[in-house]
């Protein structure tokens, strides 16, 4: 398949992603990392073919971080956990995107 | 023999070991560069205090003496904390870490910082934005990554131990490479306030040492619940059995080297002998461990990089343009290349409407991956494997991003599990390679008593 084609495939875009991820990249930079991200997703697209009964809640928190000047933590993070409490993941607010934030829970 | 040991029979005072070290380093570390950066005043000033207290007979910490190196994406109050990136390359920390802290209190002596792949992206620390580090046990090939810096340390004598973290392997695959014990404790046994984070629900903090006796005196200091850390809230549990039983997975063992395979199987055949259980068990999902790990990895990656945005943190935007363009432009001159594709494959997977066929996906595969070790620790006390399925490999060797994620596979289900998982030398090789074991959640007594079995099977 042709990197064209598998863009188009995958619905993937390098300057739509740019945009979100606010990376700018020199087209030469561009145009390489294009290919190797075409690559890491044929490779990575096995999951899709994976059978996965289990399903799964994703529910979020925000917690204040406790140091303003902390690396670590960013007021607003989100901690997405599943169903039983576990934390499964951690992001700061822009996760909005693609995950409905709800009201803090202490 | 442990550092504290050697330090008490030969008289050697404070200040003479730190200048012992501060010698080897000037002499070796041209050529290794293990360091970011080296801190001899504050070593030998530190020494002498710590000299003095003894002298007063006041009561000396548990680590009274051990010689650090720190791995640079841990923050130091004072010193720049870099994570081997330029965006970070001027960035002074404005405080310690809770680990920096916890071990200062204990009387250790931090003798710098270490060298990383950048913002801990990488196998074989390569992708400092600085320069390479070398591995002491052959200078042409990788220490792996992406704490290299820091096992190259240990493994140079440039110190005792050192700190590292472990996102997908990343103390454990330099710990094999470089022919030294490294420990990715339990997640949420070791504070991460301070780290810079990758992944926070893979990154754990560890140690790195010459022998089990210190790795497990530092995991006692560092493991320590930790309000700073919502998560950091699981005691660890030191005790064990005699006897543990084995399990080896057969998927681990389908993708090995053959010489490491040979090695390993001879070990399991030693173990045998002496009427240990070794049982092969199957776990098919952990061949989609990289595809599982990466995806959830560089989803939390890409959200954890968003703060660097060439305002708030080191790199300073060019302020002329407008704020949009000011950010992309600092991130696009500050992130190395690595960098930046984990962020574009982290942003892309997250994007609302491919959340259902990659992220949602990766966190349901890696709950089953949780779920089969759970099954495996009803019935055994340790999952043991090969630590990296190759050899160091020759610095430049590996080109493709593709190649390098792979040499992750044995690694990174303990990191999405998070069990914890201690790597200790194979030995019998031309080069280094490592064994690694796994335990239960907390389980780290078991894992270092059958660590110290396996060490003492590997030597024999």
């Amino acid at each position: 398949m042709t990197s064209s084609n598998q863009a188009k495939k995958l619905n993937f875009e390098i300057k739509s992603v740019m945009e979100i991820a606010r990376l700018k990249l020199d087209e030469d930079e561009k145009n390489l990392i294009e290919k190797q991200l075409l690559q890491i997703f044929e490779h990575f697209s096995e999951i899709q073919r994976l059978e996965l009964k289990e399903s799964i809640d994703v529910q979020g928190f925000s917690f204040a971080y406790t140091d303003k000047d902390s690396l670590m933590f960013r007021k607003d993070a989100v901690m997405v956990s599943d169903s039983s409490g576990l934390i499964i993941s951690q992001f700061t607010n822009n996760s909005e995107r693609f995950l409905k934030v709800p009201k803090s829970v202490d | 023999m442990s550092a504290n040991r050697s330090l008490t029979d030969t008289d050697l005072s404070l200040v003479e070991k730190v200048e012992y070290y501060l010698e080897k380093i000037d002499k070796n570390d041209a050529k290794i560069k293990a360091f970011i950066e080296v801190f001899p005043h504050d070593a030998l000033a530190r020494a002498k205090a710590l000299e003095q207290k003894r002298q007063q007979g006041k009561k000396l910490g548990k680590l009274f003496g051990y010689v650090f190196a720190i791995k640079n994406n841990i923050c130091i109050k004072g010193k720049r904390t870099t994570c081997s990136s330029k965006m970070l390359e001027n960035y002074i920390a404005t405080y310690d870490a809770s680990v920096i802290k916890r071990i200062l209190e204990e009387d250790a002596i931090i003798i710098g910082t270490t060298n990383m792949d950048e913002f801990a992206c990488g196998s074989d620390c390569t992708y400092s934005a600085f320069f390479p580090t070398r591995n002491p046990v052959d200078h042409e090939r990788v220490p792996g990554g992406s704490s290299g810096g820091s096992a190259a340390a240990v493994a140079a004598d440039f110190c005792d131990v050192a700190l590292g973290s472990d996102t997908g392997g990343s103390i454990r695959c330099p710990a094999a490479f470089c022919d030294i014990y490294g420990l990715k404790p339990t997640y949420g046994t070791v504070s991460r306030f301070g780290l810079v984070d990758m992944a926070m629900s893979l990154d754990q903090i560890g140690p790195f040492a010459k022998n089990l006796v210190d790795l497990e005196k530092v995991l006692r200091v560092i493991a320590f619940p930790d309000p700073k850390d919502n998560v950091c809230n699981r005691t660890i549990d030191y005790s064990h059995t005699s006897r543990p039983k084995f399990a080896m997975v057969k998927e681990f063992l389908e993708v090995v080297d053959e010489r490491i395979k040979r090695r390993f199987f001879d070990l399991i055949e030693k173990l045998k002998a002496r009427d240990f259980i070794v049982d092969e068990i199957s776990i098919p999902i952990l061949k989609y461990g990289i595809s599982i790990y990466y995806l959830c990895m560089c989803a939390e990656l890409s959200s954890a990089l968003q703060k660097f945005d060439g305002f708030k943190y080191g790199y300073k935007a060019d302020i002329n343009k407008d704020l949009i363009s000011s950010v992309s432009d600092a991130r696009g001159k500050a992130f190395g290349k690595e960098i930046k594709r984990r962020i574009l494959v982290g942003t892309y997977i997250t994007m609302s409407e491919n959340k259902e066929s990659w992220y949602k996906r990766s966190l349901i595969a890696r709950k089953l991956i949780q779920k089969e070790f759970m099954r495996a620790f009803s019935n055994y006390d340790i999952v043991l494997g090969p630590t990296v399925p190759v050899f160091p490999w020759r610095i430049g060797e590996i080109i493709s991003p593709i190649q390098m994620y792979q040499t992750d596979i044995l690694t990174v289900s303990a990191n999405l599990a998070g069990i914890p998982a201690l790597s200790l030398p194979m030995r019998g090789l031309e080069l280094p390679a490592g064994i690694q074991l796994h335990a239960n959640i907390c389980k780290e007594g078991v894992l270092l008593e059958a660590a110290r079995i396996i060490d003492e099977v590997t030597k024999n």
